[in-house]
């Protein structure tokens, strides 16, 4: 039979679309109320996040009420008045000064602001400040091999929470708040978030580790993939967990001590198809992914969705037999059961995902 | 080109109707459901032989498609997508079936046959028992299909899918589509033999 005939509608398909047609079946009215009415909700909701989006963009396109430029403004107008001053004290004393630059001279009259994170500094002003603390300025903005100098490279302006005080007026001051930058500056490019994140990664992980001191369970032989998964209480303390494998297809409890609603999600799905109930991966021991601020939003069903969603997505580029829908359709099935909304109240949920081959290898060496 | 043709000919198509639901018109939706609101009600309910379980997944398909349509990108039919969508769902309900469920409800819960000889005194109601029973037969063979035969059965007589687009839908190549569609075909063929 070729694909023409497998194609065509057989006698028997025709037949039983006549069948069909004639079955007087139908969704309810309830039903098609709650459909039509949630597709204009839908269409609304996305009409006025649309609408906010764009006034929001408007309001951010105009200078806010707090804008601090003019303070750089007004400090330059003062660097220049105490140039002028300082050539016109020396013209009139006739005492030859030292060779030095003209702003380096304001920058010593005047304690010149050295913006660290929004605003760069402007070429004059950054000349003015002194060698470490153009250095430690430069890490914010425009100056990667400045910061390269300290071992931070190229971090984001945004990345420096710690940094207290904008303006670096001592050697004292900068070499404080690179010491700080240097702890908190790991992943080069790290956000503000992102450090917060690295920092609660490294906390769950020895947290676990402590756990497990004596080593992870026996593993199954078959097993492709093995998924840890640990309650955390909100002071970081594991509430209970759990270790399941992946074989093949089909899912195999080792203990069932706890249900999980987002494992499988966590096995190697990038964080941002992941979702927002605190999930992290670790993989050979290495935290790759958290978000702490976001655990346990008690929104079962919404996540659901989400899953869905993201579920569908992945279909439309892979199998059912792709990894990480096999992992979302799980996920899915036991966030529906429940247990994910019980556990949002008490616990936060942590999820831990090893690549089990590789955990497997090391330790049989 | 026959006047009957005409009319399929410049009706909106499915993709279209997306884009223009997903720029705020509502009655692109609408539409939407209009076409599609029987193949896919049938689509489940049979898959899933409860016509609660089949209200409540009907409503999670097209609360899907509401959602989903401004990341709706056209790489297929929307039908296979519609229906890939529904299959989803109903993977999901027979995972979660409670041991009661019965797929015997749903024929339970369809009208019965005095409810429907009384609505069309015209025909013969010897002539209309007998197509009540053919129905009855053929859509409860249907139900009786293995999961996956009955699926690829449904999705090419009800969502007028192609063997590739069953394929697509489904996760399978087009070996096992075609195989699962021909399958299905002869077991339909020995269960209502007598009405050969």
């Amino acid at each position: 039979m070729n694909d023409i005939d497998d194609d065509a509608a057989d006698e028997l398909t025709l037949r039983y679309r006549r069948a069909s047609a004639g079955d007087p079946s139908r969704p309810s009215l309830q039903t098609r109320a709650a459909i039509s009415a949630q597709a204009r909700k839908v269409m609304a909701h996305r009409t006025t996040r649309a609408a906010d989006e764009a006034a929001l963009a408007q309001m951010e396109a105009l200078p806010a009420a707090n804008d601090s430029r003019w303070k750089l403004r007004a400090v330059a107008g003062l660097a220049g008045i105490g140039l002028a001053g300082l050539v016109a004290i020396q013209t009139l004393r006739n005492v030859p000064g030292p060779e030095m630059p003209p702003a380096t001279v304001a920058a010593l009259s005047t304690p010149a602001p050295a913006p660290l994170q929004d605003q760069g500094p402007e070429p004059e002003e950054r000349d003015a400040v002194a060698p470490e603390a153009a250095s430690s300025a430069g890490m914010g903005s425009a100056a990667p091999a400045a910061g390269k100098s300290f071992g931070v490279t190229a971090v984001a302006p945004a990345a420096f929470p710690l940094i207290k005080s904008r303006e670096a007026t001592t050697a004292r001051e900068v070499k404080a708040m690179r010491a700080e930058v240097a702890m908190a500056a790991a992943p080069p490019r790290a956000s503000t978030a992102d450090v917060d994140r690295a920092r609660w990664s490294s906390g769950v992980n020895a947290a676990v580790r402590a756990y497990f001191s004596g080593g992870l369970p026996t593993s199954n032989p078959g097993a492709s993939v093995a998924l840890f998964t640990a309650f955390m209480k909100g002071d970081g303390e594991i509430a209970r967990s759990k270790l399941e494998y992946v074989v093949g297809q089909s899912l195999s409890h080792l203990s069932e001590s706890a249900a999980t609603s987002e494992r499988f999600v966590a096995l190697g799905v990038p964080r941002d198809q992941i979702g927002s109930m605190g999930t992290m991966i670790v993989t050979d021991g290495v935290a790759t992914a958290a978000d702490p601020r976001s655990v346990g939003d008690g929104n079962t069903a919404a996540r659901v969705r989400e899953l869905e969603e993201e579920r569908d997505e992945l279909l439309r580029r892979f199998t059912h037999q792709h990894p990480q829908v096999i992992a979302l359709d799980f996920a899915i099935r036991e966030l529906r059961a429940g247990p994910g909304g019980q556990l949002d109240d008490c616990c936060r949920l942590v999820l831990v995902a090893y690549a089990w081959p590789r955990v497997a290898s090391d330790r049989q060496r | 080109m026959s006047a009957a043709i005409m009319p399929l000919m410049t009706e909106t198509a499915d993709e279209t109707l997306m884009q223009r639901y997903a720029r705020g018109d509502a009655t692109a939706f609408d539409e939407l459901y209009r076409r599609h609101e029987l193949k896919v009600w049938r689509f489940i309910q049979r898959s899933v032989g409860n016509r609660a379980s089949a209200d409540e997944l009907m409503q999670e398909v097209w609360f899907s498609v509401a959602r989903q349509a401004p990341r709706y990108v056209r790489t297929a039919k929307f039908t296979t997508w519609l229906f890939t969508l529904a299959r989803h769902r109903v993977i999901d309900a027979h995972r979660m079936r409670r041991p009661h469920d019965s797929i015997d409800e749903t024929r339970a819960h369809s009208p019965q046959l005095a409810e429907q000889l009384s609505t069309s005194p015209a025909e013969n109601p010897a002539s209309q028992l007998q197509a009540w029973q053919e129905r009855e037969a053929l859509i409860g063979a249907v139900q009786r299909l293995p999961d996956e035969q009955r699926e690829a059965f449904l999705l090419q007589a009800e969502g007028e899918l192609s063997v590739a687009e069953i394929a697509r839908a489904t996760g399978v190549n087009l070996e096992t589509a075609k195989s699962r569609l021909r399958y299905a075909r002869a077991a339909l063929k020995t269960m209502l033999q007598e009405f050969a």
